[in-house]
């Protein structure tokens, strides 16, 4: 079960590692504004993320208690609703930019 | 009085060693006269002039006859002075001593009042309508970002209401895309050119 995992962990972390390249370039496409101020609080959000699934697969190995992997959860939770509420804040202002260039 | 004699005028300015140049320009962005090397290209001259003679906040701080604006830069600095309706600029190096800097300015302001009323070698136009003040405040603001705000008005009416909404719709692109301060900024000069 530890082998599936680590397995995840490992396909979590690759996939993360893609984002942070991905948020850091597109980081340096916004110029600024609104978008720029929301976009960076993302790419800040993604390294913590990226950070935190590093860290994932050695609470595992080094079997962390349970009332810590419970922090880490529901730090996940929190930090995760936070991540969605600036996104939906970047679309919305994206649509308003649509609307505009309409 | 023709152009040329303030031209020869500016002309002593840059004996002062560390002046780069001088320009002479009026409130509709004419260049009346100019003394810049060669290097400098006159449609940039003539551009720089046109946006400040359409920027609203510069002949604001720059009204009355003692009017100055002093602008210092890493690679070089700006004295901006008036001269009877119009105005003096001179770009010079750090290297330029202030003191002898500001006497030569003094004495080439008082030659050029002397010498009158300078007037462009073209006929004088008429006020640019809005959209052009428009066009041409959105430009010096938001320079190499300002293709997509220059579409909006582009894509306005000719009414004034067209021209409020388009003008509110650069203010949020700049505000959502580039700068908060800058859109506020943005947002009060088109206002007062539009007259709200």
């Amino acid at each position: 079960m530890d082998w599936l995992a680590y397995g995840l962990a490992a396909a979590a972390i690759l996939v993360m590692a893609l984002n942070v390249v991905q948020a850091i370039r597109l980081r340096r496409a916004i110029v600024g504004g609104e978008v720029g101020t929301k976009w960076s609080v993302l790419t800040f959000l993604i390294a913590f993320f990226f950070l935190g699934y590093l860290v994932s697969p050695l609470a595992i190995w080094f079997r962390f208690p349970k009332e810590i992997l419970d922090l880490m959860v529901f730090a996940v939770f929190l930090f995760g609703a936070v991540f969605v509420w600036f996104v939906i804040g970047i679309i919305r202002d994206t649509l308003a930019f649509l609307k505009l260039a309409k | 009085m023709t152009a040329a004699p303030h031209g020869e005028t500016l002309q002593q300015l840059g004996a002062v060693p560390g002046v780069v140049g001088g320009l002479l320009f009026d409130g509709r962005g004419e260049v009346l006269a100019s003394a810049f090397p060669p290097v400098f290209d006159a449609a940039g001259l003539r551009g720089l002039a046109g946006r400040l003679g359409a920027d609203g906040y510069f002949q604001e701080w720059m009204a009355g006859e003692n009017a100055a604006l002093d602008l210092r830069y890493q690679d070089g600095n700006v004295a901006v002075r008036a001269v009877d309706g119009s105005w003096l600029l001179v770009l010079y190096t750090a290297q330029a001593n202030a003191q002898l800097l500001s006497m030569s300015m003094t004495q080439v302001i008082r030659r050029l009042r002397a010498a009158g009323p300078a007037r462009s070698s073209e006929p004088p136009a008429a006020p640019a309508p809005p959209l052009e003040r428009l066009r041409a405040v959105v430009t010096a603001e938001l320079g190499g970002h300002a293709a997509q705000a220059l579409e909006i008005l582009n894509a306005a009416g000719p009414k004034p209401r067209d021209l409020f909404q388009a003008a509110a719709d650069v203010e949020k692109l700049t505000r959502l895309f580039i700068d908060r301060k800058k859109a506020d900024e943005l947002g009060r000069k088109m206002r007062a050119i539009l007259g709200k």
